[in-house]
């Protein structure tokens, strides 16, 4: 099943996505994508990329769960 | 300008009118692309609802501009090839501008490949590409008002003066709130400004100017020119025989002395066309008049040439003339009408024939 | 005190000279695996995750190319001073660190990061690396300014900034180890981590584990501050109550309202928690520490903070620069109204938000300070003041120098 994932710095808050998958993916009060990490059945995969090719950053990506993951992010900033 | 064989001028229409449509289509494509990022919801209209309408309105545009290259090298009248729609400036009619419009195509092109692909080349190389648009467009404009061969049709000026205006008004709305750096959106706002006022000013100067065509590189053989039928008509033939309705007026005056003068004005609705003048002078005799002094005038709509004369004979409604013509062609010319008094009409028939050459004067 | 190690040279008088600090500590000598000794040893980040030095070092020895050791000293948060003064104090311990972990993963190239106003410190230490002369082989060691911001100091802002980018975050993945300045595998380590490591190298992981708890071994470096009549930075053996080491500080000149452990991105703890509150790695983060007496205005004081908070956000993520500034905003109308609900709302927007963890780092401020500091808030609601002013404890500016 796959993931989305959002580049908070690419988006610009256009909300295509949200119009196109509502299922993952609302909005907050200034018109920020707010990504539901909720895998994703095979039937809404469709909607899931239409969502990723429609944004206009291009800020959206799907990823397999299976992908690597990378090391955990710790609860507070490495300074 | 309306020659050659008679499919062309449906071919002219068609690459004239797709050509319009395309630019109006990019237009609006541009309109719908420089005001997305302003966040202005068109009429409820869901934002990707509006991205895809600006994808579909260039995607059309593309279709009705493939269609003009394909109208205008199919229309024999102007030497174009179609390597001319994507290689600018080598083409042997007008090659600047429309020149022009292969640049515009081929600007056009790579920003919907780029588009299609924008998944695979990223974003920053997708943005690059796409900024060409605000090149394509005026080239795209300037190339519709170069290369047309009837910028002066005002409909034509409105659509161009029109768009210029709507898109000048986007750009200046889209700079002028956009994010960055003051000095970049004032030298944004500037060009944005600058660059139509060029561009009417050369259409004022260019193509609205007379003597246009010639000056943009049109091939000489296709010039129109102003004496066009006199072109054509010195190397036509002064009419032999022929035979042809006739449709016109006739007025009466008569003078203190009595005498009266008829004057029959008269077209001929038949080759070789033209107009016809008898005048007669006489005494009123029976229901006609007896002549003392009459004159002929016919001018054939093939020849430059004016054939005068005067009356040769006349009975009833048959009037016979001999006319003869600068270059000394003669015409016997037969004339039988009949004239509705009530209304002054007047409906016949015009036959004439060169006299041997004995007969001439 | 078996708790004054990277500061040992201060507590004798020496100035951080070369010999000083080789009669002090020893040599340093080649360590064969002085991963696995830094592993066994527990020694997990002094710059505020706490991250497990050993894993990271792994990490970039694996990732291939040619590896670049950076030691963080940029500590953008204001009320933070360890890194300075360690530097200030005992420079040549960051570098043979940087020496050493170098050596361990492969790099040639160490870079000590400093912000712009460090000024005598950037002084202290390139006066160091030059009084080294060749005793580093191939290793070279240089020194590198950064802006003065508070993000500067987050590990792929500072990245970016050596790399002559702009100081500003980048998302992660790719980490450093794997792509850091640029584009090497890169060990970005807080200066004071990296003091450790010099230690462990000559020592050994038993001398690293014979300070502190099992589970929090070793010494941090804490930076004190507020009310406390002998503020300053102090090292302590992890593990060691609060109230412990607040005592040492010269214990709180007034009562106590609450006490900000773990700096701006830490978390405020209540008096009464404070007593039994142990020091580990986490709840440390960066080891400053503010003590907020009752005559101050808390409400204001958090208020100032959120400002200069929202001011210093990098700007990339819309959840950031907005819900920051709401907060901000709604912090300074909870000086006469009720606005927890509405904070809440905000906080919950912004969470997990940014690509760097400076919006979390800011809610986390802000959910403990309602919770701890409550009485404050609720007189700031029922009466419009509390009828005290902002003293300005938390020495943090109104505004970012931005």
């Amino acid at each position: 099943m796959k993931r989305l994932r959002i580049d908070p710095i690419a988006c610009d808050g256009r909300g295509l996505c949200a119009e196109l998958f509502p299922e993952r993916i609302t909005l907050d009060e200034w018109g920020y994508a707010i990504i539901d990490q909720t895998p994703i059945p095979a039937s809404l995969e469709r909607h899931a990329a239409k969502a990723v090719e429609a944004c206009p950053l291009l800020a959206l990506s799907l990823d397999s769960l299976a992908a690597r993951e990378g090391r955990a992010r710790g609860p507070k900033s490495r300074r | 300008m309306i020659l050659a064989a008679g499919n062309a001028k449906e071919l002219w229409y068609l690459t004239r009118g797709t050509g319009v449509v395309a630019l109006l289509l990019l237009t609006a494509s541009v309109l719908l692309g420089v005001t997305a990022t302003l966040g202005l919801r068109l009429h409820r209209w869901p934002r990707f609802a509006v991205a895809g309408m600006h994808r579909n309105l260039t995607l059309l545009s593309i279709a009705f501009v493939a269609v003009h290259v394909v109208t205008t090298v199919a229309d024999g009248y102007a030497p174009i090839r179609l390597t001319d729609a994507v290689v600018p400036f080598v083409s042997a009619y007008r090659p600047v501008w429309l020149g022009l419009g292969a640049v515009a195509f081929d600007l056009l092109l790579a920003i919907v490949v780029t588009s299609l692909l924008r998944v695979r080349i990223g974003v920053r190389r997708w943005r690059t590409v796409h900024w060409l648009a605000y090149a394509c467009w005026p080239v795209a404009l300037v190339h519709g008002l170069g290369s047309g061969s009837d910028p002066r049709t005002s409909w034509l000026a409105a659509v161009a003066v029109g768009s210029v205006a709507v898109v000048v008004i986007a750009v200046v709305a889209r700079v002028g709130l956009a994010a960055g750096p003051t000095r970049a959106r004032a030298a944004g706002i500037g060009v944005a400004i600058v660059v139509p006022v060029v561009v009417l000013g050369w259409y004022r100067s260019g193509p609205l100017a007379p003597g246009w065509a010639q000056r943009a590189g049109t091939p000489p053989s296709l010039l129109p020119r102003v004496a066009a039928p006199a072109a054509v008509l010195t190397t036509a033939k002064p009419p032999r025989a022929f035979s042809s309705r006739v449709r016109g007026s006739v007025s009466q005056q008569a003078d203190a002395s009595g005498l009266v003068t008829v004057h029959l004005r008269l077209r001929l609705h038949d080759a070789p066309h033209g107009a016809l003048r008898v005048d007669l002078r006489g005494l009123p005799s029976g229901g006609g008049v007896s002549l003392t002094a009459s004159g002929v005038s016919f001018v054939p709509a093939t020849t430059a040439a004016v054939y005068e004369g005067h009356v040769t004979g006349l009975e009833g409604n048959t009037l016979a003339a001999d006319v003869v013509d600068a270059a000394g062609d003669h015409l016997r010319l037969t004339l039988v009408v009949s004239i509705d008094s009530s209304t002054n009409a007047v409906v016949g028939n015009v036959s004439a024939e060169v006299p041997a050459r004995s007969e001439q004067d | 005190m078996s708790s004054t190690r990277l500061l040992a040279g201060v507590s004798g008088g020496l100035s951080p000279a070369l010999a000083n600090h080789d009669a002090l500590f020893g040599p340093l000598q080649a360590n064969d695996d002085l991963i696995a000794a830094v592993d066994r040893a527990g020694l997990r980040g002094r710059g505020g995750a706490a991250f497990p030095t050993a894993t990271k070092l792994s990490a970039v020895a694996g990732a291939g190319g040619r590896p670049i050791v950076v030691a963080n000293a940029v500590e953008g948060e204001p009320v933070s001073g360890k890194d300075r003064a360690l530097l200030r104090v005992a420079p040549h311990l960051v570098l043979d660190g940087m020496v050493a972990a170098g050596r361990a993963v492969g790099a040639r190239e160490g870079i000590v990061a400093l912000s712009r106003a460090a000024r005598r410190e950037r002084a202290v230490v390139e006066e160091a690396i030059a009084q080294r002369g060749g005793r580093d082989g191939a290793t070279r060691l240089r020194t590198a300014t950064v802006p003065d911001r508070f993000v500067a100091g987050e590990e792929t802002a500072l990245v970016n900034a050596l790399s002559r980018r702009d100081a500003m975050p980048s998302l992660k993945p790719p980490f450093p180890s794997e792509q850091g300045v640029d584009g090497a595998p890169t060990l970005v380590s807080n200066a004071e981590t990296l003091a450790h490591v010099a230690l462990i190298a000559r020592y050994g992981p038993g001398w690293f584990r014979d300070a502190g708890r099992p589970d929090a071994p070793g010494t941090a470096m804490v930076t004190l501050g507020g009310a406390v009549s002998r503020p300053g930075v102090y090292e302590i053996e992890l593990g060691t109550r609060l109230v412990d080491v607040v005592a040492r500080a010269g214990n709180p000149t007034k009562a106590v309202q609450g006490v900000l452990v773990g700096g701006l991105f830490g978390r405020w703890v209540s008096p009464e928690a404070a007593a039994g509150l142990e020091l580990t790695p986490d709840v440390l983060g960066a080891g400053a520490i503010v003590v907020l007496p009752t005559d101050a205005c808390a409400v204001a004081e958090c208020a100032r903070v959120l400002s200069y908070l929202a001011g210093e956000s990098a700007g990339q993520c819309g959840p950031c620069v907005h819900g920051l500034r709401a907060i901000a905003d709604v912090m300074h109308e909870s000086r006469t109204a009720d606005r927890g609900a509405r904070l809440e709302e905000l906080a919950a927007q912004v969470i997990r938000r940014g690509a760097c963890r400076h919006p979390d780092g800011a809610v986390g401020f802000l959910s403990s300070a309602l919770d701890v500091l409550a009485e404050d808030f609720a007189l700031h609601a029922r009466r419009g003041t509390c009828g005290r002013s902002d003293g300005r404890v938390l020495a943090v500016p109104s505004r970012s120098r931005r």
